[in-house]
């Protein structure tokens, strides 16, 4: 019993937030966008959580103690005053993160790539160079380069998530998602299908192999030329 | 046989706010749709004004005085002669208020955010 | 002189006794009475809770290890979507249809609701509906393509089975139960309250359930929409939702979420009104704050309608338009807090006592609070896009929902447990059952946030090692199981009750409420005479009061002809205005959700003949309900007691069966939007459009077909204003009229859409037609159900009820036709190729 809670809590210290498919574990600017957004507010709860509790603590235990504010108080103080301007700047704050994600053009075309969802497999189509063969199951990209897929599906609905990278994207048939991912350094990253999809679901991993320049043109089975 | 004008008049007092957030949610979001789908977001009018941003900038104003149109009558239609202290009266009114207020709220992004993207 | 009292109580409660009682033996299966039938729901739904939570464990035991042998994909899949769909569709809905079925007349100072029949009726589609979707899990055929169903994997072409057939009619049947329940439970608030009792004076919890009945209304309409729909294109072929042919999966989610969020708010207001009851008893003073609850809870219920979308942020809709959802989904926390802090103050100006129901309310602020949080974080678009679809949600919405409604109900449960048994708790086991749930909840799934932060998507039957997430979940199974230990206890804790507990008659919590102002258990009329009520209904001395009623000196301390009577008051008011007479216990309800039974059954095994003949057995057995109400002669104001008259309601413009029509047409006119904006959404959002064989209407037959829908419903409409001026000439036209409309309407369905299978524009216009067909069809029943009741000396000028009731449908009937057809020429124009695209 104790060995087990001591495993536990081992593990939860020396594993961490690291993982292949940890959203805490951030390679790319969205998903440490992201994670940073997920402390901030992990924070903020904690805080307004002990707020709460300690009041009901108050109310229970010295309930003469909470008097010293008026009825209307503790509503409109409570219920209006504290929350909306938390809410507001919360708002505030993750719009613009979003609008930092869309995929807007930037100063070079981003590499296009299409997703292909199957069941159960994924099948990746390199729309910049026509003549690179699909891919199944594991997605090339350049490391330090913005690139965009473009998830859809001629069956049933599943979801594209690379969790390291970046936010997820459903992948719907007859519908074309775009989602942009980046990764700050070459590596492998895990990828997995987040949508339930039916019996294959779970299976439905894939990879992200984010490479350097020359690496990526060499993964494509490409020449060296310069394309830019 | 003999009917009551107005049985139940408070009830509808009462939702009126929120029915008028309701109507400029259903408003918006259709015509954010609508627009979308008619390319109103490539339509230009000042530089990056778009025809798209124009309507919906144009209806919110408009559903913010609604809201307070609503509020102004509540309060005068409360202020000649609903019985004093009333509660649902009171919370009729606050709720027009509270209903502007997730108006604004909810819908001040079509001032900022991408609208087709 | 007290001795002589006690006498006529006696007396007036065995004469009650035997008029409002159920007979015994298979008499029990036509009981109507609102006491029965409202603990049959808490029990059934409870049955229900205890299957979906056997089914929570198989997944917990499952995922306890990684690459688990337990179980295979095929046999997951069923369990977790069964999990989900019995946990909301047969436990949560059910237990608060049977909360309020069994406590609102008591709340309210009524003797019943005010259709019994209709709550008989509902409970057998609950139950039926629950029995076929049981029977498919224990057949092995149950749903599982999630408790959600997204099309295409529920289609037929990914899942050709009866299993997705069996949630879609299923839960379809279930439902009709829950608006009944909501049409119910609207009208009951509104006009069967005690004398005195306005709006103003209701207590809390009747307000809470008036605005979750009204949500009911105005939120089932969209899925039953949608399970139509979607089941129409399984079975015949008709493509609303298959993008390869102009429909668009989309759809089913935006009808499925406009349905499922305010579902978790209807789930969460009344827990949330048990506790806006409670808190004040155990602080021994009134609420703080009643009219900032009444307008958070209505604030709270239409926000709960602009938030869907935050379901669907992974769809591919604009930064825009998910924002505004976003807003919403923000803004919901403000009404919340609005309530927890009005609690609080409660609390504080009050003298608190700590017990049992005291301890479940400290685990719902606990719970909620974190629920409540996590749920303000997903609703921010980037954190969602990380968050969504993984265990992070599924620990999100145990809080909310095991939080904001388990613990309030369980709390609910201990505080009402006496008034339904009589008997005072044990209280033994009651708080180590608490702290085992309690723990154990919470070690389940506070772990199960990180575990989805980690990467560990829904749904998934097992994962690999190397993943990292077996400590995790074994730590999640583990509470798992301490909490189910819990919830055992907590049974045992009530049978020790039921058996054991020491007989306890009247108001053990001092409570203030109408409820506790009679002997326990309950008598079946409830109140020995009704109340007159000058005060917030909060407020009462039930001891006293409860003296006052069973000695008969309130209203109706009285029998009169055997027959079952209760109160109507005006809605604002609450001014005396009506006396309401029941109809009396009845087999027709079974027979009727039998034939509805058959309806479905007969549409699960595709017997597609049988199906029109099930649809007029269940019109038949409806139209016998009418053989008892009504009367034959105009009667006038009789006297009620406490020196006042009132008329009888089939003389009343305000009668609860006029109201129950208007809410129903609205929730109707819901489920008809939805149709409409459905297919605007088509022609704004699904591929394929416009269409390349559009249908040809006619307009001049178009028109010919709209005028005739118009004229029936003007003449059925103008008839009502006729009563007792032989208004048969215009019901005898309105029914020509509508029969002529219905086979203008049947001719354009079946000749003007020749391509319905081919695109969901000729889809989507051949639903519209029908929808127009089926309703000017029933107009024709209600005009010759006029004539019939006309003839048969029911209606007069005083008694136009019948016919005004009509009147309603009528007009309804006329003003969804016309634009229907209106509606279906601009679809066409906008959607064809060639047109405005």
């Amino acid at each position: 019993m104790f060995r087990q809670g001591g495993t536990f809590l081992g593990a939860l210290a020396l594993a961490g937030c690291s993982g292949d498919l940890s959203a805490l574990d951030p390679a790319g600017p969205a998903a440490r966008d992201i994670a940073r957004l997920w402390w901030a507010m992990l924070a903020g709860s904690a805080l307004l959580f002990l707020l709460v509790m300690g009041l009901f603590a108050l109310v229970m235990l010295r309930p003469e103690a909470g008097r010293r504010w008026s009825p209307r108080a503790w509503i409109v103080g409570g219920g209006i005053l504290m929350p909306v301007p938390v809410l507001f700047v919360l708002l505030l704050f993750a719009f613009g993160q979003g609008e930092r994600h869309l995929p807007w053009r930037g100063e070079h075309n981003p590499v296009r790539i299409e997703a292909r969802a199957h069941m159960w497999f994924w099948e990746f189509h390199y729309l910049d160079y026509p003549d690179v063969e699909p891919t199944v199951d594991v997605l090339h990209i350049p490391a330090n380069y913005d690139v965009d897929v473009i998830a859809t599906s001629d069956n049933v609905i599943h979801g594209f998530w690379v969790p390291r990278l970046g936010g997820k994207v459903d992948a719907t048939p007859g519908h074309e998602t775009l989602v942009r991912l980046y990764a700050d350094r070459a590596g492998s990253f895990g990828g997995i299908c987040a949508e339930y999809c039916g019996t294959g679901h779970a299976g439905m991993t894939f990879r992200v192999e984010a490479h350097t320049p020359a690496a990526f043109r060499a993964a494509l089975g490409l020449g060296e030329e310069e394309t830019e | 046989m003999m009917r009551k004008p107005g049985e139940g008049t408070v009830l509808l007092l009462l939702v009126a706010g929120f029915t008028l957030w309701g109507l400029a949610f259903v408003q918006l979001y259709t015509f954010q749709a609508i627009g979308c789908r008619l390319g109103w977001d490539g339509i230009g009018l000042a530089s990056a004004f778009t025809l798209q941003r124009a309507v919906l900038v144009l209806s919110f104003i408009a559903w913010l005085a609604a809201h307070l149109a609503l509020w102004h009558w509540l309060r005068g239609r409360r202020s000649a002669g609903e019985p004093k202290g009333d509660t649902l009266h009171r919370a009729a009114a606050d709720l027009a208020v509270a209903a502007f207020g997730a108006a604004v709220f909810c819908f001040f992004a079509v001032f900022w955010l991408s609208p087709c993207l | 002189m007290n001795g002589e009292r006690n006498e006529t109580a006696l007396a007036l409660h065995r004469k009650l006794s035997e008029i409002w009682g159920t007979p015994p033996g298979l008499g029990r299966l036509s009981a109507v009475n609102h006491t029965a039938i409202g603990l049959r729901f808490i029990v059934t739904s409870g049955i229900f809770f205890a299957i979906g939570g056997l089914l929570a464990m198989l997944i917990r035991a499952q995922l306890a290890t990684s690459a688990s042998p337990f179980m295979d994909e095929g046999l997951y899949s069923q369990v977790f979507t069964m999990h989900g769909t019995i946990m909301m569709f047969l436990f949560a809905i059910p237990l608060i249809e049977g909360f309020a079925i069994y406590l609102l007349p008591k709340l309210l100072g009524a003797r019943d609701l005010a259709f019994p029949r209709l709550t008989a009726f509902g409970y057998w589609c609950y139950l039926f509906g629950g029995l076929m979707l049981l029977g498919a899990l224990a057949a092995g055929v149950a749903p599982d393509a999630g408790w959600f169903m997204y099309t295409p994997l529920s289609s037929s072409v990914h899942s050709p089975g009866i299993n997705s057939d069996v949630w879609l009619l299923g839960v379809t049947f279930v439902e009709i139960s829950a608006v009944c329940a909501a049409v119910e439970i609207t009208v009951s608030i509104l006009k069967l309250r005690a004398p005195g009792m306005s709006l103003a004076r209701m207590p809390i919890f009747a307000w809470y359930m008036l605005v979750v009945a009204g949500m009911m209304l105005f939120a089932f309409p969209p899925l039953i929409l949608g399970s139509i729909l979607l089941e129409v294109e399984r079975a015949f072929g008709l493509p609303f939702f298959d993008p390869e042919r102009g429909g668009d999966p989309l759809l089913w989610q935006h009808l499925f979420w406009l349905f499922g969020h305010p579902e978790v708010y209807i789930i969460f207001l009344p827990a949330a009104g048990v506790l806006s009851t409670l808190i004040p008893v155990f602080a021994g003073r009134p609420l703080i704050g009643y009219g900032a609850v009444v307008a958070a809870i209505i604030a709270m219920a239409f926000l709960s309608f602009g938030l869907w979308v935050h379901h669907m942020y992974m769809v591919g809709i604009s930064h825009l338009a998910m924002a505004f959802f976003s807003a919403a989904s923000a803004l919901v926390a403000v009404p919340t807090a609005i309530q927890i802090f009005s609690w609080l103050a409660t609390l504080t100006y009050g003298r608190p006592r700590f017990s049992v129901p005291m301890l479940y309310v400290f685990g719902f602020f606990f719970v909620f609070v974190i629920g409540g949080l996590t749920g303000v974080m997903l609703a921010m678009m980037p954190f969602d896009k990380q968050a969504h679809d993984t265990h992070f949600v599924v620990a999100h919405l145990h809080y909310v929902l095991i939080g904001g409604f388990v613990f309030p109900m369980l709390a609910a449960a201990y505080y009402w447990m006496p008034h339904m048994t009589g008997r005072f708790p044990v209280q033994h086991l009651s708080r180590a059952a608490f702290w085992l749930i309690f723990i154990g909840f919470n070690v389940t799934f506070l772990v199960m946030h990180l575990t989805g932060l980690l990467g560990m998507p829904r749904r998934v039957h097992t994962y690999a090692a190397e993943a990292g997430w077996d400590t995790l979940n074994l730590v999640s199974s583990i509470g798992g199981f301490v909490m189910t230990f819990g919830f055992a206890l907590v049974l045992l804790d009530f049978v020790l009750q039921y058996r054991y507990g020491r007989a306890f008659p009247r108001n053990p919590w001092k409570a203030a409420t109408l409820e506790w102002a009679m002997p326990l258990p309950p008598p079946v009329y409830n109140f020995a005479s009704l109340p007159s009520i000058d005060r917030r209904a909060d407020r009462i001395a039930p001891r006293e009061t409860g003296a006052h009623l069973a000695a008969g000196r309130g209203y109706l301390g009285f029998v009169r002809n055997g027959q079952m009577e209760t109160l109507g008051v005006s809605i604002t008011s609450g001014r005396l205005e009506q006396l309401i007479v029941l109809p009396n216990n009845s087999f027709l309800p079974l027979w009727t959700a039998l034939a509805t039974a058959s309806f479905f059954i007969a549409m699960l095994a595709k017997l597609y003949w049988a199906v029109p003949i099930a649809m007029l057995l269940v019109l038949f057995f409806f139209l016998g309900w009418t053989r008892v109400t009504g009367s034959r002669a105009d009667c006038g104001a009789l006297s009620v007691g406490e020196d006042e008259d009132a008329v009888p309601h089939a003389e009343c413009s305000g009668a609860p069966s006029w109201w129950a029509m208007v809410f129903t047409l609205a929730s109707n006119a819901t489920l008809y939007a939805s149709l409409l904006f459905g297919g605007l959404f088509l022609w704004t959002s699904a591929p394929g459009w416009p269409a390349q064989e559009p249908p040809g209407m006619s307009l001049a037959f178009s028109a010919l077909t709209a005028g005739m829908i118009a004229a029936g419903g003007a003449l059925g409409a103008a008839a009502a204003r006729r009563a007792g001026r032989a208004p048969r000439t215009f019901l005898l036209a309105s029914a020509a009229a509508h029969l002529t409309a219905t086979l203008l309407l049947g001719w354009m369905a079946l000749n003007g859409v020749p391509d319905r299978t081919g695109h969901a524009l000729s889809a989507v216009c051949f639903a519209i037609l029908c929808y127009a067909g089926f309703h000017t069809a029933l107009a024709a029943v209600f005009a010759l159900y006029g004539v019939w009741r006309d003839a048969t000396g029911f209606i007069s000028q005083r008694r136009d009820l019948d016919l005004r009731i009509g009147r309603l449908w009528h007009l309804y009937t006329a003003v969804a036709g016309v634009l229907g057809v209106a509606f279906i020429h601009l679809l066409i124009a906008m959607g064809s190729a060639g047109g405005a695209s």
